[in-house]
């Protein structure tokens, strides 16, 4: 007996080591992670333009709630209550695999960084930004006009959740507009898609106009404007599809004041190899074509292609294509005549860069 | 009237009468000798009792001897301090008796102070340790405190400063407050030392430091102000229980210390000196010369962008080699360092028999700073004394006066910021000398500063025992501290202008305490205890500045003479402070032979700091043990000399908040109508409901003797729930208010304790051995938060550069930081990932920059939320800035020599383990790399070209990336400044920096030789004793930073900060 009660109290005091180890019996709370009451989009309103990559990043205001969250769209219906489920409808779209660098030297090799994945027309990434694909057309979408009708507005809620719970940000609203294809696109009318004529029932064009300097205009002997008007020289820039292609190509064209196609050999100085990220290059006596990847610029990455150049290291927004031509002035100075254009073209196609020499053609013979 | 003082008259000689009755038996004189049973050597001081309670009767003189008048036949007990008691019955008519007494190795039987009462251990429910004045004599330090580090279970000692005078962080069972101020390197979190109970008179310690780093005044703790030399012992309450009757301050834990008191009938004299090197720890290796110019250089043409290159010509220091002024190679940490030489010297004088004995303590201690111009003296004496007129009155005075004086040179109190800033200049600059200084030199090395604390306490006790059994006692202190500082800084320091600094504070305490006790015993089998007392305090402070801006020259330091215009003033600092406490509490305990034991009390706290609708807390608390070693089925087990359960549960509360929280701030607000206005401050809004923080505990434990003193074990589980913790929400800005301060956060601790002893050698042994280790494991957790904070709250740091943000998360430890997560460092530039929408590769910040991507040989941060952008959405909640396992370990081995002498060697050592400390220093060193042209701030315009060129140090010692292939690198480049200004791949708020801060750290070796007390006498002492001493030896860490222990109580490891010496000490104990 008393042998027995002896070695009780070693396992009785393990008992007690043992105990305390236990964190269960002290009611402690769990820790979870964390999501604010006061999570919020600084952003509600989306106002993307259709047919181009939109994302609103940074949009989301997590009040220090813990990542890894999980987003999801929810409850996505027209402002008198329809369901707009039709916008999350998955589409092939280009995601990225590597870095477009610039320095690619094939189409295919731009390709090759990236794929085609079906993804819905309207994401929220896991960052909780939302993204338009540029498979939002105005097939799905109706854009918006002048007078926005609620309607036709179209809502959804997005549902947070992490392991401290989930939470609901109700009423995002998208009111698109309609497609652009392109950039600069003073010409087209950003309600309707039609020619812009600056007012509703207007009859005036507007037009783009290209930036153009040390030319001279021939027969007027006086330095061309592209803006000028008269004999100080119109230059309008055209942007448009050509029929009949691959869906890969981008052309140059010139045309003078009889709208007849200038050799673009004329502009003798031009860096063609350093043009446009374009291969194939087909130098004809009426344009110049390229192979090129869409969207021009591609990714949003300063190269020798965007304007600026690489040193422009905000850049990457829009392509810059550059013509010179020079000649032998007065006094035997030569003359370098320049004619450039920023642009960014959102849609894939067969496209044509059109330099309109409206009213003075440009002077390319020596003095 | 008349009738009342017949009376009591009456009652009074019934009282004596009584006691005049007991003594009617035959008388005899028994004397003898009483020598230490181990080293034989005759035992000065040791008390000899005898009858029924007992009495003390005599002490045994300076050869030892006693002589005393008793009862023929009577029984005489033999006592001495930390030695066990010899209780000897006499033959009938025997008159000579010697005994030898044995050291006492029993844990069980120590006394223990128990609400102000001697206690025995056995006899008490709480959890506690007793550390003697012994273990805290042979390394001269001016806070005592740190020695007691790892030396008790539970008790975390963090030595993280070793500026002279000032304290590191002590916490008893964990965190008990999660209140930071301050930001940077500088956040500081509220210190929750123990309540210091020295001599029965409650001290506050953090008294100097609880308005954080930046605070102004010499910052000295009372703590710092008693000489180590006339500490007796230490004991340190942990559980509810223990501290339960120190209730309004006891929160987090009560340290008692006992001072020596007068203890031979013959007068001694006891001196102590040391005389001790500070050598300047292992500092920061820097590249010096053309070193340092051909590594900048080399980085300016490696990566430096096309701007940076034609730069250089711009930059004298980097091409103008030939230019004696950029041809040097100055150590300027040399400049601030150095190894000092110091002495301490200690005489203590006590003498006295059982009636009247008394102490003086006379104290000088110099610690000259291993920063130059900083240092602290201190010169103190201490006097006590007890007067027993009669067995029944007893009195107990004691004064203590201290002076402390202290040297900061410019910086403010734990920081030497301008000293680290200073370290960090380029070594091309010419050194100061007397045609070239710089004024930071200068204010570090010349800024004058006379500073220090001033204190006199005084107490005194009576004590009155009523009827046998019954005591009654009261006690009074009054601490006076008055804290003054006069810093006065030359022109040539200040640009060109002198300016004086000044501060004059005090604070005063007055206390007292009354005291009726009760003690009886039936049958020998049942023994009651009562305890009532009431507790009362009157505690004041205030202090104000003045501040004078181009006072006339260097040679006049007075007030007068200023420019009014750039001076700032000065006034009453928001410090100031007006408390008054009261305290009822009355404590119970019931034993059954000494064997089950129950502990009840009950305390009932009102304080001023308390919200004014309910001003009063009250606090109970329950302790039961089992002392299973007597029970009969266990009394015949050889190998268990004693073993006992404690099972307590109690509260405790500290008053936390300040008179603004309570009642708001006034301040003026001009003139309405010519009537002056004040108003409230709109910063906060008042909280009458304010309560203290409060401390629930519940504690479960064992001790265990075997073998015969063998091995003794002691463990402890406990429970700490820490509630009522003060917490400033931000309110809503519709409302008037901007802030409120509630009671509504909460955090718990729990953990184990555990304590080994062993002297495994046999007591007969020449050799003795003493081995202990012990080791306590806390952890904490946040438990509340305010509720609009819904379980998180950041406190952000925006504005230093370091945006080291603290997360305080319910459910995980309670400071964690917040911070990006470093991955590792990528090989190439392909192995950056690419946003698959946009293409763009991960980018730091949310710029449009395309130089903010990240690139091969940058550092890979988590993208926590998958944006491919790294900005502050990515910050993640990480580490424990608190350490989880603390503890240490001590050895000592002496040996008797066959001639009397005896040699004792001692180890001390400690550890931390579990902990993450964020090591900034580290990351200043590689930042040093960012700014090879020595951008900085020149005549207020910032950014100018080498304006502030910086030393370089050598990095090559880490695992850094030196281009592709580095797979496994931990570092980014460091030298491609140019691309780190868009990456920042050095930026404080990132893990890369947050290390273990575990450590194990050899605080202390003692090698000490005490010479033979035939020998000592020959020479005409009693006693001498000599020892080598070394403190702060080594320290083994996989921390890759100086000093693991070196950081702030939040864990951050700044280069500001002051590094703890090594310390060579030699020291004598003489006895005349």
């Amino acid at each position: 007996m008393y042998n027995i009660l002896k070695y009780k109290i070693v396992p009785f005091l393990t008992l007690i080591v043992v105990f305390s180890g236990c964190r269960k019996i002290f009611d402690l709370p769990e820790e979870k992670d964390y999501l604010s009451t006061k999570m919020t989009y600084f952003t509600k309103d989306f106002t993307p333009v259709l047919g181009r990559l939109f994302m609103y990043q940074g949009i989301f205001n997590p009040d220090n709630s813990s990542f890894p969250m999980t987003f999801e769209i929810i409850n996505a219906r027209f402002g008198d209550g329809r369901s707009a489920d039709d916008m999350l409808a998955k589409k092939p779209v280009l995601v990225w695999t590597q870095e477009y660098t610039g320095n690619e030297k094939s189409l295919a090799e731009i390709e090759a960084k990236r794929k085609i994945e079906e993804r819905p027309m309207v994401e929220v990434r896991p960052s909780g930004d939302i993204v338009f694909w540029p498979s939002c057309t105005s097939e799905t979408f109706k854009p918006r006009d002048s007078v926005i009708y609620p309607q036709d507005i179209r809502y959804f809620d997005v549902k947070v959740k992490n392991s401290g719970g989930t939470r609901i940000i109700k009423d995002l609203s998208i009111i698109p507009s309609i497609e652009i294809p392109y950039y600069p696109a003073e010409d087209i009318n950003r309600f309707n898609g039609l020619p812009n004529t600056s007012t509703p029932n207007g009859t005036n064009l507007v037009h783009n106009y290209p930036v153009v300097f040390g030319m001279i205009g021939e027969g007027t002997n006086a330095p061309l404007e592209a803006n000028g008007g008269g004999t100080r020289g119109v230059v309008y820039t055209y942007i448009r599809k050509v029929p009949n292609g691959t869906g890969n190509s981008l052309r140059f064209k010139f045309l003078n004041k009889d709208s007849v196609a200038i050799n673009p050999a004329k502009f003798n100085e031009t860096k063609w190899d350093q043009l446009v990220h374009g291969f194939n290059m087909e130098k004809t006596g009426e344009y110049v074509k390229f192979d090129v990847a869409y969207p021009i610029p591609v990714a949003r990455i300063p190269t020798r292609f965007t304007s600026g150049g690489v040193t422009n290291t905000n850049g990457g927004t829009t392509a810059h294509v550059e013509f010179v031509y020079s000649r032998k002035g007065f006094g035997g100075a030569r003359e370098q005549g320049v004619i450039s254009q920023e642009f960014a073209i959102y849609e894939k196609g067969d496209w044509e860069i059109v330099f309109h020499f409206k009213t003075v053609n440009p002077k390319f013979e020596d003095e | 009237m008349r009738k009342q003082i017949i009376l009591l008259s009456i009652f009074f000689s019934c009282i004596f009468l009584c006691k005049d009755l007991v003594a009617q038996t035959k008388k005899v004189t028994v004397s003898g000798t009483v020598k230490d049973g181990g080293t034989n050597d005759t035992m000065v001081g040791v008390s000899v009792a005898s009858g029924k309670p007992l009495k003390v009767l005599t002490q045994t003189d300076a050869k030892g001897h006693y002589s005393v008048s008793v009862d023929d036949g009577a029984t005489l007990v033999f006592t001495y301090v930390s030695y066990s008691q010899k209780t000897v019955k006499l033959n009938p008519g025997q008159t000579t008796l010697n005994v030898s007494l044995k050291e006492d190795n029993k844990t069980m039987e120590e006394v223990v102070i128990r609400g102000y009462q001697k206690r025995t251990r056995e006899q008490t429910t709480g959890s506690s340790f007793i550390v003697s004045g012994k273990e805290v004599q042979d390394v001269p330090v001016s806070n005592v405190e740190q020695l007691l580090q790892g030396k008790v279970a539970g008790l975390n000692i963090q030595l993280n400063t070793g500026a002279p005078g000032l304290r590191g962080t002590v916490n008893i069972r964990g965190l008990s407050t999660i209140s930071t101020t301050g930001a940077g390197n500088e956040t500081f979190l509220q210190p929750t030392s123990p309540l210091y109970v020295i001599d029965g008179v409650p001290m506050d310690a953090d008294k100097a430091s609880e308005f954080g780093f930046q605070q102004q005044g010499p910052g000295v703790s009372p703590i710092s102000l008693i000489p180590q030399e006339d500490i007796a012992s230490i004991e340190v309450l942990k559980d509810a229980t223990a501290t339960a009757l120190y209730g309004s301050r006891g929160a987090y834990g009560v340290i008692l210390i006992q001072t020596v008191r007068g203890n031979s009938e013959i007068p001694r004299i006891r001196y102590t000196g040391n005389f001790y090197m500070n050598a300047i720890p292992k500092l920061r290796s820097i590249l010096g010369g053309s070193n340092e110019r051909d590594l900048k250089l080399y980085q300016i043409n490696t990566y430096g962008r096309f701007d940076d290159r034609y730069k250089i010509s711009n930059t004298p220091f980097l091409t103008d080699s030939l230019n004696p002024y950029y041809n040097n190679s100055t150590d300027w940490q040399g400049v601030f360092y150095q190894n000092t030489y110091n002495q301490t010297h200690n005489v203590q004088l006590d003498g006295g028999d059982t009636k009247f004995s008394y102490k003086t303590n006379l104290s000088y201690y110099s610690d000259k700073g291993i920063i130059k111009n900083t240092g602290f003296d201190r010169y103190s004496l201490n006097m006590n004394m007890d007067y027993k007129p009669t067995t029944r009155i007893s009195f107990f005075g004691s004064i203590r006066g201290n002076v402390g004086k202290i040297k900061k040179a410019n910086g403010v109190g734990l920081l030497q910021t301008g000293v680290a800033a200073d370290g960090q200049k380029s070594s091309l600059l010419p050194g100061p000398s007397f045609f070239q200084a710089t004024s930071s030199v200068l204010s570090a090395l010349q800024t004058n500063t006379d500073a220090g604390p001033k204190n006199l306490n005084t107490y005194i006790e009576g004590r009155y025992e009523l009827i046998p059994g019954l005591n009654i006692t009261s006690a009074a202190s009054y601490d006076y501290n008055v804290d003054t500082e006069d810093t006065f800084t030359p022109a040539a320091a200040n640009n060109q202008f002198a300016k004086i600094f000044s501060l004059y504070g005090y604070t005063s305490q007055l206390y007292n305490r009354n005291n009726a006790s009760y003690t009886r015993s039936f049958n020998e089998k049942h023994n009651l205890f009562i305890n009532l007392f009431s507790e009362m305090y009157v505690k004041k402070g205030q202090s104000s500045i003045t501040r004078l801006e181009r006072s006339p020259n260097d040679q006049f330091q007075g007030p007068l003479g200023y420019d009014g215009y750039y001076s700032r003033g000065g006034g009453i600092l928001t410090t100031f402070y007006d408390q008054n406490q009261i305290s009822f509490a009355a404590a119970f305990t019931y034993d059954f032979e000494k064997k089950y034991i129950l502990d009840l009390t009950y305390r009932i706290d009102g304080t001023s700091n308390n919200g004014n609708k309910d001003p009063y807390s009250k606090n109970p608390s329950i302790g039961l043990k089992w002392n299973f070693n007597k029970e009969n089925w266990l009394k015949d087990l050889k190998w268990l000399s004693y073993g006992d359960i404690r099972v307590t549960a109690g509260k405790n509360i500290f008053p936390v908040g300040t008179l603004v929280d309570i009642y708001g701030k006034y301040t003026p607000k001009g003139f309405y109508n010519n009537n002056p206005r004040v108003g409230i401050d709109y910063e906060f809004v008042p909280n009458p409901l304010l309560r203290p923080k409060n401390v629930t505990q519940f504690n479960l434990g064992f001790d265990l003797g075997l073998f015969n003193g063998k091995l003794d074990v002691i463990f402890d589980t406990y429970y700490k729930k820490v509630d009522n913790e003060l917490f400033t929400s931000f309110l809503s800005n519709t409302l008037a208010f901007q802030k409120y301060t509630s009671n509504d956060a909460a955090l718990a601790n729990y953990g184990y304790e555990l304590s080994f002893s062993s002297r495994p050698l046999s007591k007969d042994s020449k050799f003795n051995w003493t081995v202990s280790v012990n080791g306590a494991w806390n952890n904490d957790v946040l438990t509340k938060l305010p509720d609009e904070y819904n379980g998180q709250f950041i406190e952000f740091d925006i504005y230093t550069p370091y945006e080291q943000h603290l997360a305080k998360r319910v459910g995980r430890n309670s400071l964690a930081n917040y911070l990006f997560v470093n991955q590792g460092v990528y090989d190439s530039t392909n192995d950056v990932p690419i946003d698959p929408i946009t293409g763009l590769r991960y980018r730091n910040n949310s710029s449009t920059n395309f130089l903010n991507s990240f690139q091969g040989g940058d550092a890979r941060f988590l993208d926590a939320n998958g944006d491919y952008i790294l900005d502050s959405r990515d910050l993640q909640v990480v580490g424990n800035t608190q350490p989880v396992l603390t503890g240490g370990l001590s050895n000592t081995l002496s040996y008797t020599m066959p001639s009397g002498s005896s040699l004792s060697l001692n180890i001390y050592a400690t550890y931390t383990a579990k902990r993450s400390i964020l090591n900034n220093a580290l990351a200043d060193r590689l930042r040093l790399l960012d700014n090879p042209f020595g951008y900085g701030k020149l005549n207020n315009v910032d950014n100018v070209l080498g304006a502030n060129p910086l030393a370089v140090v050598p990095v090559n010692d880490l695992n850094m990336w030196t281009g592709p292939g580095s797979t496994n690198a931990k570092f980014a480049n460091a030298y491609d400044y140019a691309h780190n200004a868009y990456v920042n791949n050095y930026r404080y708020a990132q893990t890369l920096w947050m290390e273990t801060g575990s450590y194990f750290k050899i605080n202390q070796i003692t090698l000490s030789y005490s010479f033979a007390k035939k020998m000592a006498r020959r020479i005409g002492l009693n006693n001498i004793r000599t020892f080598l001493s070394a403190s702060n030896i080594i320290t083994f860490s996989p921390y890759s930073g100086p000093n693991p222990e070196g950081v702030t109580a939040i864990g951050r490891d700044g280069s500001g900060g002051y590094p703890v010496p090594r310390v060579y000490n030699l020291g004598f104990n003489v006895e005349f």
